[in-house]
């Protein structure tokens, strides 16, 4: 095993990690490396300052240090909770509004022109001017309408 | 008191909530506050604000995951953003030498410590992200790869990945630091 590779190993090695064949061979190598050696003996130090890292204890005085600043903190809103529509429930919803929609303002057009339409004197009028459309030429009538309204 | 319990008595407001999920889970915070930030004094700044930060957003916490994953979610949240301000303001990874934190009593031993403390950290934070992050839950905090896969929102084989990925970018950095401390 080179250097190169003996280092690739190193982290695990001192993990303990490595197969008891890696280990031999890295121990082998790091016997006879004075470089090698000089690193391992830097990763565990790091490895050191790792596992203090993990065990350190808090100080007794940050629980009150915390309480105190969420005491300080505006008095939390109490949240309903939001009660979420089922997605189906909403699509459905909105389709209805627009059937709603689309039928009422057909109801309320029908309304607005059978007061136009549909009594028989109206449906006469309209039926001879329809009529007469086909023979007279548009300036013609224009004209004879503005006759009759003076 | 159970987790839902508690997630109940913090919803309300409960005083002595809170109190409970500090004494509980304040110790899990710092240290994975700490092995982001590297320092004692750090750390603290850092739990502090990760539990102002639950106080203020605990109705945001939907209960589909468990109480801690989301505490480690916001506590590395919160890391990443005290390292990156104070990069902002110090141009460059800045730690106080933590000598009243030291495995030493020699004044000597205590700098060297604090140095390599800083060269430790100053690695770690310049991996990339995700192995930054599965690195640090895994080495700092032992956290197993399924419960970092948990809060990292991974799979576990992503986790793994990651986290070999990671040790072997930061034994890179640490031998060309090693190196060239040597010339």
């Amino acid at each position: 095993m080179n250097c190169s590779q003996t280092r690739a190993k190193l982290m695990d090695y001192q993990s303990d990690r490595l197969d008891p064949q890696a280990t031999f061979e890295v121990e082998n190598h790091l016997s006879d490396c004075e470089q090698c050696q000089g690193f391992a003996r830097e990763l565990s130090l790091f490895e050191a300052i790792m596992q203090d890292e993990k065990n350190h204890q808090p100080s007794p005085s940050l629980t009150n240090r915390i309480m105190n600043q969420i005491a300080q903190e505006p008095k939390a809103i109490i949240h309903l909770p939001q009660r979420r529509i089922p997605a189906f429930a909403a699509v459905a919803a909105i389709a209805l509004l627009v059937l709603i929609g689309v039928f009422g303002g057909i109801k309320l057009g029908d309304q607005i022109t059978s007061g136009l339409v549909n009594t028989p004197a109206r449906q006469a009028e309209i039926s001879s001017l329809l009529n007469e459309l086909d023979h007279e030429p548009l300036e013609q009538m224009l004209f004879n309408l503005n006759n009759s309204e003076q | 008191m159970n987790n839902p319990d508690l997630v109940q008595g913090l919803k309300a407001g409960d005083q002595s909530a809170y109190r409970k999920l500090v004494e509980i889970y304040q110790q899990m915070v710092i240290n994975t506050a700490l092995g982001f930030v590297g320092n004692i004094e750090n750390a603290n700044d850092v739990t502090q604000e990760v539990f102002l930060e639950i106080f203020r957003s605990i109705h945001s916490f939907r209960e589909q995951s468990a109480l801690s994953t989301w505490i480690y979610r916001i506590t590395i949240t919160r890391s990443l953003n005290h390292i990156r301000r104070e990069k902002r303001f110090s141009g460059q990874f800045h730690e106080s030498a933590d000598e009243s934190f030291s495995l030493s009593d020699n004044p000597e031993q205590k700098l060297e410590e604090a140095d390599r403390k800083k060269i430790l950290h100053n690695a770690v934070n310049s991996l990339p992200r995700n192995q930054q992050i599965a690195l640090t839950l895994h080495n700092f905090e032992e956290l197993s790869y399924k419960e970092i896969a948990s809060v990292m929102n991974r799979s576990v084989s992503s986790v793994e990945a990651l986290i070999f990925r990671a040790r072997k970018n930061l034994q890179k950095k640490l031998w060309t630091w090693y190196k060239n401390s040597q010339l």
